[in-house]
């Protein structure tokens, strides 16, 4: 699969829950529709806790990758 | 990860599971057995063996819940706050769950006879109810802030991250403040003095003539309810939620039991210097117990550091066990890490276990010991505790969202 660009990139490494999910929840606030954000995290709750955020923003989870001891999401803003 | 790492972790789990159970099966001997035709040397050993029994099990027990927590990803702090930050209850359930598991058997051994709760501190304590609510709306914060719990922060430390030591020791700094030093005043001439005049502060008992079972009926009932409502499909990457929380139930039973009946054994060998279960030296030590956090992290640092005239007992024993279980259940999963969190969230870790430990002190317990064993006990305090734990976790997770919000 070609890797997708993102439009915008959230840097939460280091952070711990509820961190990341609330810096997520800004950027997916902060982007337009169809736009797609990268976020990086390392908190071994980040794992459940993004994709359900996710979900129940309506967003759409395209991808999820582990890089080198950290978790990469790939969401596209619905 | 591998299955020849998963097959060594659950083994060791259950080995250190079955180890437990045969402290418990001994700690029986001891709690049924007629010591006067014993000579003064058995009895000594005896006692001795009654000491170690429960120590090794609050490093046992420790240990379980450390490997646990590390490993299903079981967090009340989640619990608590998801409802505002991910929407998503799972956490919720699982910690229903445990609940699930704890009341009923806990007050089954109570019936039986094995865990007298009528003397535990959640039962046997005037009911300060200034101090449970503010205790529990800050230590509710201050999970949020630490990114954890009383027992998760020491997870997070056991797995290498640093923001999680900085929060550890924050806790112990003002947890042993608010129970020894500077802000104990505070507490004990301002919170405390405002109590409710209970007999005790046994739930069932207030329900005037209906019958305990009735109202554990219920509790269950209204559980159960709770975790069958909408189980929408999880995103939960840990154990599963009625797994992890039916293991975390089970951990708090096993305490309540080994403490329970070394409560009734130590008479045995000692009615020369205990006159019964009212006795004040013997409540002193061997007052039956189950988890908790709230006192135990700053009793395990002043019984490193001072040592001397110092004891073990199995609350400093159980964080000695979650330090280690999490450090080796991270290490056998290849999830070890050192972790340098950037300054923000340092400065969060640091000021939530300020709070976490002001607040734990002052609601006498933390969620584990208020909101798993307390409320297993049944216990007045104990549910209004966690209730105001629950508010605080909300409010925090609402500040913290949005302080975050309004950043450029």
């Amino acid at each position: 699969m070609a890797e997708l660009a993102a439009d915008v990139k959230v840097d939460c490494k280091g952070l711990t829950c509820p961190m990341p999910v609330v810096k997520t929840k800004k950027a997916l606030s902060q982007i337009t529709s169809g736009q797609v954000l990268e976020v990086t995290a390392t908190d071994p709750g980040s794992k459940s806790d993004i994709p359900a955020l996710v979900r129940n923003m309506g967003s759409e989870l395209l991808e999820t990758r582990d890089e080198q001891g950290s978790v990469v999401f790939l969401i596209r803003k619905k | 990860m591998s299955k020849g790492r998963k097959f060594i972790g659950i083994a060791l789990m259950t080995g250190v599971f079955l180890w437990i159970i045969y402290y418990i099966v001994r700690m029986k001997g001891y709690a049924s057995m007629d010591a006067s035709s014993l000579s003064d040397e058995q009895i000594a050993a005896i006692k001795n063996s009654i000491q170690s029994s429960v120590i090794i099990s609050g490093l046992l027990i420790g240990g379980l819940l450390g490997a646990v927590v590390q490993r299903s990803k079981f967090c009340i702090a989640a619990a608590c706050h998801n409802i505002v930050t991910t929407n998503d209850m799972t956490q919720t359930r699982a910690y229903a769950m445990a609940l699930f598991v704890a009341i009923p058997a806990t007050q089954l051994l109570y019936r039986l006879g094995s865990v007298d709760i009528a003397h535990s501190i959640y039962i046997d304590s005037p009911f300060t109810w200034l101090s449970y609510i503010a205790g529990g709306f800050i230590f509710g914060i201050g999970i949020v802030y630490a990114g954890g719990c009383a027992s998760r922060i020491l997870v997070r430390a056991g797995e290498g991250n640093l923001g999680g030591l900085v929060s550890v020791l924050a806790f112990i700094f003002s947890s042993g403040a608010t129970l020894w030093g500077i802000t104990a005043k505070l507490r004990v001439d301002y919170f405390d003095k405002l109590t409710l005049d209970l007999k005790n502060q046994y739930l069932p008992d207030m329900f005037g003539g209906v019958p305990a079972w009735a109202v554990i009926l219920v509790i269950e009932a209204a559980l159960l309810a709770f975790m069958l409502k909408s189980p929408k499909e999880s995103e939960w990457r840990g154990w599963r939620w009625p797994m992890a929380g039916a293991a975390i139930g089970l951990i708090v039973v096993v305490a309540w039991w080994i403490n329970g009946l070394a409560f009734k054994a130590v008479p045995n060998v000692d009615s020369f210097s205990f006159t019964g279960p009212n006795d004040p030296t013997l409540l002193q030590t061997w007052r039956p117990k189950s988890l908790t956090f709230a006192l135990a992290d700053a009793q395990t640092f002043r019984y490193i550091i001072l040592w001397t005239g110092e004891s073990i007992n199995f609350a400093i024993a159980t964080v000695l066990g979650v330090l280690a279980g999490s450090f080796i259940a991270a290490l056998i999963s290849g999830t070890f890490q050192w972790v340098a969190p950037p300054l923000q969230q340092f400065k969060y870790n640091l000021v939530g276990g300020l709070l976490m430990g002001f607040g734990a002190v002052l609601a006498m317990g933390c969620n584990i010991g208020q909101g798993l064993s307390g409320i297993s006990s049944l216990s007045a305090g104990s549910v209004l505790t966690m209730a105001f734990i629950f508010f605080g976790a909300i409010a925090g997770a609402k500040f913290m969202t949005w302080s975050i919000m309004r950043e450029a």
